[in-house]
């Protein structure tokens, strides 16, 4: 099995995917078993526990959408599996996050050792509405920058992103942290 | 340790919470990976991050995107930023207390040694602190060399980053200063490109902000 490196687009070019592979015949078993372990491979990557026990068929749903898109998609490329990997997980999460399942014995997930307690949790809970509540109360150019660094990117990313320059992407990350520390703290929270 | 980067990293986990609760009008998933891979015009882009400011399940889709798109050589932001870049720091001083070491024997060397010796670069700040009334990072250099500077707090979250800088000296702002407590320590670091061509990494310095 290649490795998860090799897997540059260029691998997946004409000469990986030809005729044998999407021929009117059908499949290629060697190539539809290669699609199959990419697609277990970034399902695992990312699947949550709450549904880790159903990733075998999120699996397969994902290698149906790739075979009944395969005609509109001129070309077959690793980021491709991934993006149809990823819309499968997010879909099935969002389904459960709307109509939460019973969970059977067998199925509940273990609590890791490290998960936080009850009132850490309540605490995570308070602070997050805290600060969304905060945030849109933020100036719109400073709210976008902060909501960039709050997920986790960088300054020079952040002005990449907004298109912005270097020094006014700095400016408003900082004054817009300096909004949201006191926007929570006039609420009584200290993150 | 720095206050104001252990409360930034509280408010990035408090902004990951509450992945179960979600508003009105989410992105459909294949949008929030096209705004992760910038793939929108800039208009469909902040629409999407607007919603992600106030949904927290499209926050943890958005988190779900950039991992599995994160190649294997990346590693993904929550675990690289902490435990990986901790190790890295430990590692960085271990290095420096041996670079200096190696330095103060070198300095009692023969000057014959010194001939060999490859170009480096050398911090110019005297008892390796810096006021907050002049916060200037000098350093010895190159004749026409331009320099990238790295400036991280102890955990080595980025204070600031500068690139192509023609002197060999840099003032830190006041407002990145302003909010750390007297006694921070401070990494730093610089590369040099030198006017032939080369790329020369300084060791990693740590300064005191006095």
């Amino acid at each position: 099995m290649p490795d998860d490196t090799e897997w540059g687009d260029a691998g997946w070019g004409d000469a990986g995917w030809g005729d044998a592979g999407w021929g009117d015949a059908g499949w290629d078993d060697a190539v539809l078993n290669e699609v199959r372990q990419r697609l277990e491979r970034a399902v695992a990557k990312i699947c949550p526990r709450s549904i880790a026990s159903q990733r075998e068929d999120l699996v397969q749903e994902a290698l149906l959408r790739v075979v009944r898109l395969k005609d509109k998609t001129e070309e077959m490329s690793h980021a491709y599996l991934k993006r149809v990997a990823y819309s499968v997980l997010v879909d099935e999460i969002r389904r459960r996050r709307v109509r939460p399942e019973v969970l059977l014995e067998d199925d509940e997930p273990e609590e890791p050792a490290n998960a936080p307690g009850p009132e850490r949790e309540t605490w995570g809970r308070q602070i997050g509405e805290a600060l969304r509540l905060c945030l849109s109360k933020l100036r719109e150019p400073r709210r976008r920058p902060v909501t960039l660094q709050l997920l986790g990117y960088k300054v020079p990313q952040i002005a990449e992103q907004l298109d912005w320059s270097r020094k006014k992407t700095e400016n408003a990350v900082y004054r817009g942290l300096g909004d949201l520390r006191r926007c929570l703290s006039s609420q009584g929270v200290q993150p | 340790m720095n206050q104001g980067h252990d409360n930034l990293q509280q408010l990035q986990k408090a902004f990951y919470a509450n992945p179960e609760s979600t508003v009105e009008g989410c992105p459909a998933p294949d949008r929030i990976a096209a705004a992760v891979h910038q793939e929108l015009s800039p208009d469909e882009f902040v629409e999407v991050l607007d919603h992600i400011s106030a949904c927290p399940s499209c926050t943890e889709d958005w988190r779900l995107a950039k991992e599995i798109f994160e190649e294997p050589r990346a590693a993904p932001f929550r675990h690289r930023s902490w435990q990986g870049q901790r190790t890295l720091a430990a590692a960085a001083l271990v290095l420096l207390v041996v670079g200096l070491g190696w330095w103060q024997w070198g300095m009692r060397q023969e000057t014959r040694f010194r001939q060999d010796e490859t170009p480096r670069i050398e911090s110019l700040l005297i008892n390796d602190g810096i006021s907050k009334s002049d916060p200037v990072l000098r350093w010895r250099g190159f004749q026409g060399a331009r320099y990238n500077l790295l400036v991280a707090t102890e955990d080595l979250e980025p204070l600031l980053e500068r690139e192509d800088l023609d002197l060999n000296e840099y003032r830190i702002p006041q407002e990145l200063l302003d909010p750390l407590p007297i006694g921070t320590r401070l990494l730093w670091r610089v590369t040099a490109s030198t006017a032939d061509g080369q790329e020369v990494d300084s060791p990693t310095f740590v300064v005191t902000v006095r």
